[in-house]
């Protein structure tokens, strides 16, 4: 388990959870917005609906009222007047005592007897413009130094008056003010559209007067339309014989509530991203850490620390998967520590052996030669015919006693080397300079061997200790022509690699077989006569605590090569093994 | 219950006494108006308000009557020479402006150079009958040969080699006299270099014609005026807006059609406007104090001919037009224009502006309160023809050329009768190009406190308060 694999497992994990979270939060969000906005739009319609009848009828009311009380005043007032300049105050009577808001008497000639709203016309023709059949009309009405046009729906009688007779007219004012009124109750934009006269008549400020045009036809119209940036849904029914009645409502409400579902469709849906990933980064963190702590036990236990044991909590799978590493590591190194017992004991066997096996060659000689001296000390001192005198045997017997205790010396001499092997002092070390200093020191030895130079240069500083590097490389040298005693030819070869200083040693002797490779750095195990076995243990012991390592390729009838891999010297360099021990 | 009606009737007869015991000094009088006057310097009055606080605060060489010739004021006397065409006037004695200073031929002299520049009509047709008044009031030259201070005492006028000048003109509100630091010699001295509302005058000892009864005259805007002390109050706010002693001084509702501007480019359309208007309803019904009138010049200056007979129903003018109408015009006057647009088919638009801002501006039409800055037929005449040249152009080029011919006949007229004959034509040539149209004769209306006695108005519709006096 690497960085890159925890990485890769919690980058799931969050793409995993949000994958999950986020899309059903949008398909929410959209199943809502769609709902919303066909319920908003079902809802204009019906608003605009109801308040196209709330306003008709509220007309229907003003002109209900306003024929009633034009008919009452035509039987009841006018009959007060009697004289002229009464009739000219006529109007405003009226006006007052039945509230009204324009009240005009207009003469048979079509002029103004009376007006209450526009007094200046009177004398002068009725110029009031009629919208459609008569009952909407634009009048003048006095205002500051002049007159405003103002739309009311009036009832008219037949009056007679002083001999007189002609036309009642009273009514309501039902533009800006009425509208006004209307539009905030409705909370929506009300007005009248004089299509014959091509203009609106609009409470102020209201968008709908800057309507260019509007295409009304039929019996209702409806549709959307933009006034500058307003953005209105409309609907408009014609008056009976009067003009349009235009509702409006402003698409601001739809777009409030659909901008609003978007801002919180957007923050939910973040916050159930940043949710998403908090969580799946604390249960990737919660999942991960056990499996991290199993691969840290791992590496611990590869790296040979069977100590190592990972925490354990919960009841989960990983539990159970970090129970069984600890049990596992247990397991390991109670087998290992039975193993080192065992190995240790075939050690001491193998050695006893070696010992008995090296110490039996040189005994028997020695016993033999002594009990030769002894036997012919017995058989006496005289001179025997044909066969040698004592002195010439015990100078025989002697010599073989003492090269025996030379070997038996050897023997003990090597087996303390090999216990007494010295911590390295790495320092720079020029490897090509010690395989010179090797190969000249066994020049003697070469015989009928090629021995060939192949030593790069350039090559940078190995971290070694020279004597012990001389010496693993002169044991390999040695039994180089140790396994070519016919001839043959010893490389000696160094390298630059990538994980260090390579220094080859190669033969073209017989080779090993896979037995013989196998076993080949087991101390005391040699295949050599005479040979203790500790020759190339001592040389993996040394590369070993130089943090080096030794290969070794044979094959059998085609020579061998050990190739020692030593670090390059940095600077300040540790040997690797700990105090001798 | 003898007693209490004895003391009752004491005490009517001391009220009735009081007031009958005639004028005295002291006491103050507060004169309501519509707008201030922007400012007290000597200039063509625009309104009501403007006339009165000009006659308050300044003083002319001389006054016009109501005979419509001039009377002694600053100057106590004059003399002809040259076949009338030069006059001496000769300055009062001990005459003072309210700073102190005397007053001098030399400030007569320069104020009366002050007034041929300005705005004023009178200093127009004053202009053309001074010797090199013509060419000074154009500024093409600086010299004024006619204008002469012989010494400090003594102001000569010379006047053209066509006839001699008329003296009347002197009498203009724009033509006071100002001292070299802009004081004026009227019977008020302001206490402010500018009038605000609330700004008193007080009664000034050195006037011409000796102090003013009243002590303080205190001038306030009539949006200000409160129900307090109304007594002592005399209200000039509209012209027909009250009751009171306006006396035989009239203004002349004006309507002046623009011929530069449609639908008053025909002088058909000018003159049906002109033969539509019901002046007689218009009178009757929607300016309850004026009178119908057909003619320019209010009847106080120069008396009306017989009103025409009635005009047949007028064709009508379909178009648009704005109508600029001053605020001192009742509204409902100006409603019944109006109406009267409309009934001919015009579309009006109306815009109400300060009577001062009223000729100014584009307008197809304007109405408006005008009477002559000097009250003297001849002056209110050429007045009249200096406004329809103005507005008129070409379309009154021909009754502009009839009108001078009538009043250079009228000027030649020894007799005031012929004089007057002559006049009218004039006017009647100035009403033919339909440009300016009369509708109605106003009186110059006050509204007087009942403790405010001796208030009037002088056929030049200034109102005058040298004479005032005040209960206390």
């Amino acid at each position: 388990v690497t960085g890159s694999t925890r990485r890769g497992l919690r980058s799931r994990l969050l793409a995993a959870f949000a994958i999950v979270a986020v899309p059903p939060l949008l398909a929410f969000a959209a199943i809502v917005m769609a709902v919303v906005s066909e319920r908003l739009e079902r809802s204009a319609t019906q608003r605009l609906d109801s308040g196209l009848q709330a306003v008709q009828r509220r007309l229907a009311e003003r002109r209900r009222a306003a024929t009633e009380r034009v008919t009452a005043a035509a039987a009841e007032d006018l009959r007060a007047v009697t004289d002229e300049g009464r009739l000219r105050e006529a109007a405003t009577a009226i006006a007052r005592r039945r509230e009204l808001d324009v009240v005009e008497i207009v003469g048979r000639d079509g002029r103004v007897v009376s007006s209450h709203h526009w007094p200046a016309s009177v004398g002068l023709p009725d110029n009031d413009q009629v919208v459609g059949g008569g009952a909407y009309r634009i009048q003048k009405v006095a205002r500051d130094y002049g007159a405003t046009d103002r739309l009311t729906l009036v009832g008219s009688v037949p009056v007679t008056w002083l001999g007189g007779e002609g036309t009642l007219r009273g009514g309501f004012f039902v533009d800006g003010p009425f509208l006004s009124d209307l539009a905030e109750l409705m909370g929506a934009e009300v007005a009248f559209r004089d299509a014959e006269g091509d203009r609106w008549i609009v409470p102020d400020g209201s968008v709908l007067g800057r309507w260019a045009d509007p295409q009304l036809a039929g019996e209702r119209a409806t549709g959307d339309t933009s006034v500058e940036r307003v953005r209105l849904r409309w609907a408009a029914v014609p008056l009976e014989g009067g003009p349009w009645l235009v509702v409006a409502i402003p698409h601001t409400l739809l777009a409030e509530v659909t901008g609003g579902l978007q801002r919180l469709t957007l923050v939910a849906g973040l916050l159930s991203l940043v949710a998403a990933l908090v969580v799946a980064w604390v249960l990737s963190a919660r999942v991960a850490r056990p499996v991290r702590g199993l691969a840290e036990g791992a590496r611990r236990v590869a790296a040979g620390d069977l100590d190592a044991r990972v925490a354990v909590s919960g009841d989960d799978e990983v539990a159970d998967l970090a129970r069984a590493f600890n049990a596992m590591t247990e397991e390991l190194q109670s087998s290992r520590d039975r193993l080192v017992q065992a190995e240790r004991v075939a050690a001491w066997r193998e050695m006893a052996r070696r010992l008995a096996h090296e110490l039996k060659n040189p005994i028997f000689p020695i016993q033999l030669s002594i009990e030769t001296l002894r036997r012919a000390l017995d058989q006496g001192t005289a001179r025997t015919e044909g066969r040698p005198p004592f002195e010439n045997l015990f100078r025989e017997s002697s010599e073989t006693i003492l090269q025996e205790l030379s070997a038996l010396r050897r023997i003990v001499d090597e087996f303390g080397d090999f216990s007494r092997m010295p911590r390295p002092t790495l320092v720079a070390t020029d490897v090509n300079a010690v395989a010179d200093q090797v190969l000249a020191l066994h020049q003697s030895r070469a015989g009928a061997v090629d021995v060939r130079r192949e030593l790069a240069a350039g090559l940078p500083p190995a971290a070694a200790d020279p004597d012990l590097l001389g010496r693993a490389l002169g044991n390999l040298v040695g039994n180089a022509f140790d396994a070519m005693p016919e001839g043959g030819t010893l490389t000696v070869r160094t390298a630059a690699g990538a994980d260090g200083v390579r220094i080859d040693v190669a033969d073209t002797g017989p080779g090993l077989t896979d037995d013989q490779r196998t076993r080949l750095f087991t101390p005391y195990y040699t295949t050599k006569r005479g040979g203790t076995g500790l020759g190339l243990a001592i040389v993996q012991g040394i590369v070993a605590d130089h943090g080096g390592r030794v290969q070794v390729e044979s094959a059998a009838g085609r020579g061998t090569t050990f190739t020692l891999v030593l670090p390059v010297f940095t600077g300040i360099m540790e040997p690797r093994r700990e105090a001798a021990s | 219950m003898r007693i209490p009606l004895a003391l009752g009737a004491l005490l009517v007869l001391a009220v009735a006494a009081h007031s009958a015991l005639g004028p005295r000094y002291g006491g103050e009088v507060t004169i309501a108006v519509g707008s201030l006057p922007a400012a007290l310097e000597p200039s063509p009055p625009r309104t009501t308000a403007e006339r009165a606080v000009a006659g308050l605060v300044h003083e002319t060489l001389v006054t016009v009557g109501d005979d419509a010739l001039p009377h002694p004021a600053l100057a106590e006397g004059w003399s002809s020479a040259a076949e009338g065409r030069e006059w001496t006037l000769r300055l009062r004695r001990g005459a003072r402006f309210h700073d102190g200073d005397p007053v001098t031929a030399e400030d007569v002299v320069r104020s009366l150079r002050a007034f041929l520049r300005g705005p004023s009509a009178a200093a127009a047709a004053f202009a053309d009958e001074v010797d090199g008044g013509a060419d000074f009031r154009r500024g093409a030259r600086d010299a004024l040969p006619g204008l002469a201070s012989p010494d400090a005492s003594t102001v000569v006028v010379r006047g053209t080699g066509a006839g001699p000048a008329r003296l009347a003109a002197l009498g203009a509100a724009a033509a006071a006299v100002v001292s070299r630091r802009g004081a004026g010699a009227g019977p008020f001295a302001p206490l402010t270099p500018s009038l605000r509302s609330g700004t008193a005058l007080v009664a000034f000892d050195g006037h011409v014609r000796g102090r003013p009864f009243v002590d303080r005259v205190r001038v306030i805007e009539s949006a200000s005026a409160g129900s307090d002390d109304a007594a002592r109050r005399v209200d000039l706010g509209a012209a027909a807006a009250g009751s009171g002693p306006g006396g035989a001084a009239s203004v002349t509702l004006l309507l002046i059609l623009d011929p530069a501007h449609a639908p008053f480019a025909g002088a058909a359309a000018r003159v049906a406007v002109a033969r539509a208007v019901d002046r007689i309803s218009l009178a009757r019904h929607f300016l309850p104090l004026a009178e119908p009138s057909w003619t320019l010049v209010p009847p106080s200056v120069l008396p009306a001919p017989p009103a025409p007979a009635a005009a047949p129903p007028a064709d009508r003018v379909p178009g648009r037009l704005v109508l600029r109408v001053a605020t001192d015009v009742p509204a409902a006057a100006s409603q019944r224009v109006v109406a009267q647009f409309d009934a001919l088919g015009l579309a009006t638009q109306v815009v109400a502006v300060p009577p001062a801002l009223v000729l100014a501006g584009p307008a197809g039409a304007r109405l408006f309160l005008w009477s002559p800055e000097v009250a003297e037929p001849s002056l209110a005449v050429s007045e009249l023809v200096e406004l329809a040249a103005r507005f008129g152009g070409r379309a009154a080029e021909a009754g502009l050329g009839a009108a001078r011919q009538a009043l250079r006949a009228a000027a030649a007229q020894p007799g005031d009768d012929a004089r007057r004959v002559h006049l009218m034509r004039a006017e009647e040539a100035l009403r033919g190009p339909g440009v300016l149209i009369p509708l109605a004769a106003l009186p110059v209306a006050l509204r007087v406190g009942e403790a405010v006695h001796g208030v009037r108005a002088d056929a030049a519709a200034r109102v005058l308060l040298e004479d005032a006096w005040v209960e206390p």
